[in-house]
């Protein structure tokens, strides 16, 4: 079969990323400008200067890309992008450039599901295999799904309050840690140790997730300690939180790899570049004897390689998009998925 | 041939000029929603004339002040364009092509409404911009607009702005930039 490459453009929060993907596993080249210092000036991501940042970038990441690759758009088979979830004036940008290639080079547009890109990290450079269990970990979700195909995907379960990253960074923030917070609490919790008690998040043996009851007891912790004049110890409250919390994703993997007998685990989403997450999780599978994947760093934050990758089999069921894709800021995979139901049938 | 494009408010706007004239213009209101008809509307008027893109030989792009996204999306899509066709790029700003089209000439304030205020920009009898633009809020504006020299509502002259667009130096393409003008809390 004639070899595919595709062109992909993520914009969806902070970093303005492009990537030639060739066949959804092999990246080609791929640039990454990341905003993170500005917004780390002002304690956050600042979505309108996001905006204004991808616009004055754009032309200058592709062309970074292109003298990358030494190819041309003209080479490529189709342009590939974000178009939610993420900060809508942020993917606007993203979307636009990508209708833009795409009249130019008269190339087919594919519109990617940014929390499915960060599946399809596992691809690059990996043979991803099906039925496959894959726990997604970012800012915006904590999912865990059951793949039998790219295009058969059972929810098992999700969070039904606050999002695994967004908790880390909530922690990161009352104790005063610099953003992005959760890497942050991550390198703090190795010098920590099991001094605080903090209740374990409890939900019933289904395979949903919560962790604002856990984001409300180190929020109450650090409080008290503050008002009894008594020190936090920062690096124990990190420790502490951070088991917590990883030790609930454990739970649910453990169910799933009980009760369903599947095979192979894949780690997905920002959060999966936290350290302890990904011994816990390896020992783990491990020990049920599942085969472990996880990308390598670089494609577990944002990137448009993973947009790529994603695209992929999108491509191959000839999923094409047009010029009236708009984008939409909070969006989670079930819309995905049911597409998915509806379009294989 | 060249390419106008203007999306700094509600409406999106292209024009193609060959030969200094007019050779189609394409208006929609979008009711802000820019994203969802900017390439579409393109795309209908490159169609619905028998226009292949290969012909258009630079851009003229509307780069602010105005509606923030408004002028971000017109922005790229003129800078991606012209970064990929590989034609030349200029820039004009919303109350320039105001003070361009106005007949009769002197020191005035041109000014653009948004939503919560004016932007406004002071120029001379050569249709030079005396100092930056600045916004104004809309509590505050009778009483700017008491001792000015203000002119609304000017009719856009196009062949006008085609004509003074000539004498503007391209931009890089990756230079290109939104004009916001308008602080955001942030940078306050």
């Amino acid at each position: 079969m004639k070899d595919v490459f595709i062109l992909a453009i993520e914009t969806s929060c902070d970093e303005t990323s492009m990537a030639i993907v060739k066949n959804g596993n092999e990246v080609v080249a791929m640039t990454v400008l990341s905003q993170m210092d500005t917004h780390a000036t002002f304690g956050g991501v600042v979505p309108e200067i996001a905006s204004r940042m991808h616009t004055e970038n754009i032309t200058i990441v592709l062309e970074e890309t292109l003298a990358k690759s030494q190819m041309n758009v003209s080479d490529v088979d189709a342009i590939a992008v974000t178009y939610a979830p993420g900060l809508l004036g942020s993917l606007l940008v993203g979307i636009e450039c990508a209708k833009v290639l795409s009249m130019v080079y008269e190339k087919p547009l594919i519109a990617v599901n940014h929390t499915m890109g960060h599946i399809f990290a596992n691809q690059i450079g990996n043979e991803m295999r099906y039925p496959l269990l894959s726990l997604i970990v970012s800012g915006g979700h904590t999912d865990l799904v059951l793949m039998y195909s790219p295009y058969d995907i059972e929810i098992l379960g999700s969070s039904i309050d606050d999002s695994i990253g967004e908790v880390f960074d909530k922690v990161a923030r009352v104790l005063g840690l610099p953003y992005p917070g959760g890497p942050n609490v991550d390198r703090l919790a190795l010098e920590g140790a099991e001094t605080y008690h903090l209740p374990k998040p409890m939900l019933q043996n289904d395979y949903n997730f919560s962790f604002s009851g856990l984001k409300s007891a180190v929020i109450n912790l650090v409080h008290n300690e503050e008002q009894r004049g008594n020190e936090i110890r920062k690096s124990d409250v990190a420790y502490c939180f951070q088991n917590a919390a990883i030790d609930e994703l454990k739970r649910k993997v453990e169910l799933a790899f009980q009760k369903t007998g599947v095979k192979e685990f894949i780690l997905a989403g920002g959060v999966s570049a936290n350290q302890y997450l990904r011994k816990v999780m390896s020992d783990l599978s491990n020990e049920y004897q599942v085969n472990f994947h996880v990308p390598v760093l670089k494609y577990c934050t944002d990137n448009a390689a993973m947009i790529g990758a994603a695209a992929y089999p999108l491509y191959l069921k000839k999923i094409f998009s047009n010029y009236e894709l708009n984008a939409e800021s909070a969006c989670d995979i079930s819309k995905y998925v049911q597409f998915m139901k509806e379009f294989i049938q | 041939m060249s390419l106008y494009i203007d999306t700094h408010l509600q409406k999106v706007l292209f024009i193609l000029f060959e030969n200094g004239k007019i050779l189609t213009k394409i208006e929609k209101d979008s009711s802000f929603n820019h994203n969802a008809i900017i390439m579409s509307t393109l795309d209908q008027m490159l169609k619905g004339n028998n226009i292949k893109l290969e012909s258009i030989q630079d851009i003229i792009v509307i780069n602010g002040p105005g509606s923030f996204t408004g002028i971000r999306l017109g922005v790229t899509i003129a800078k991606v364009l012209a970064y990929t066709l590989n034609i030349p790029i200029r820039v004009m700003s919303s109350i320039l092509i105001q003070a361009i089209s106005n007949v009769e000439k002197g020191n005035h304030w041109f000014v653009e409404e948004e939503k919560n205020g004016y932007f406004v920009g002071e120029f001379n009898e050569l249709d030079e911009l005396l100092n930056d633009y600045i916004y104004i809020k809309r509590s505050d504006y009778e009483i700017f607009k008491s001792d000015r020299q203000v002119i609304e509502n000017v009719s856009l002259d196009f062949l006008k702005i085609y004509e003074y667009s000539r004498t503007l130096p391209s931009v890089n393409p990756h230079l290109v930039k939104p004009l916001y003008v308008k602080l955001i809390e942030v940078q306050k």
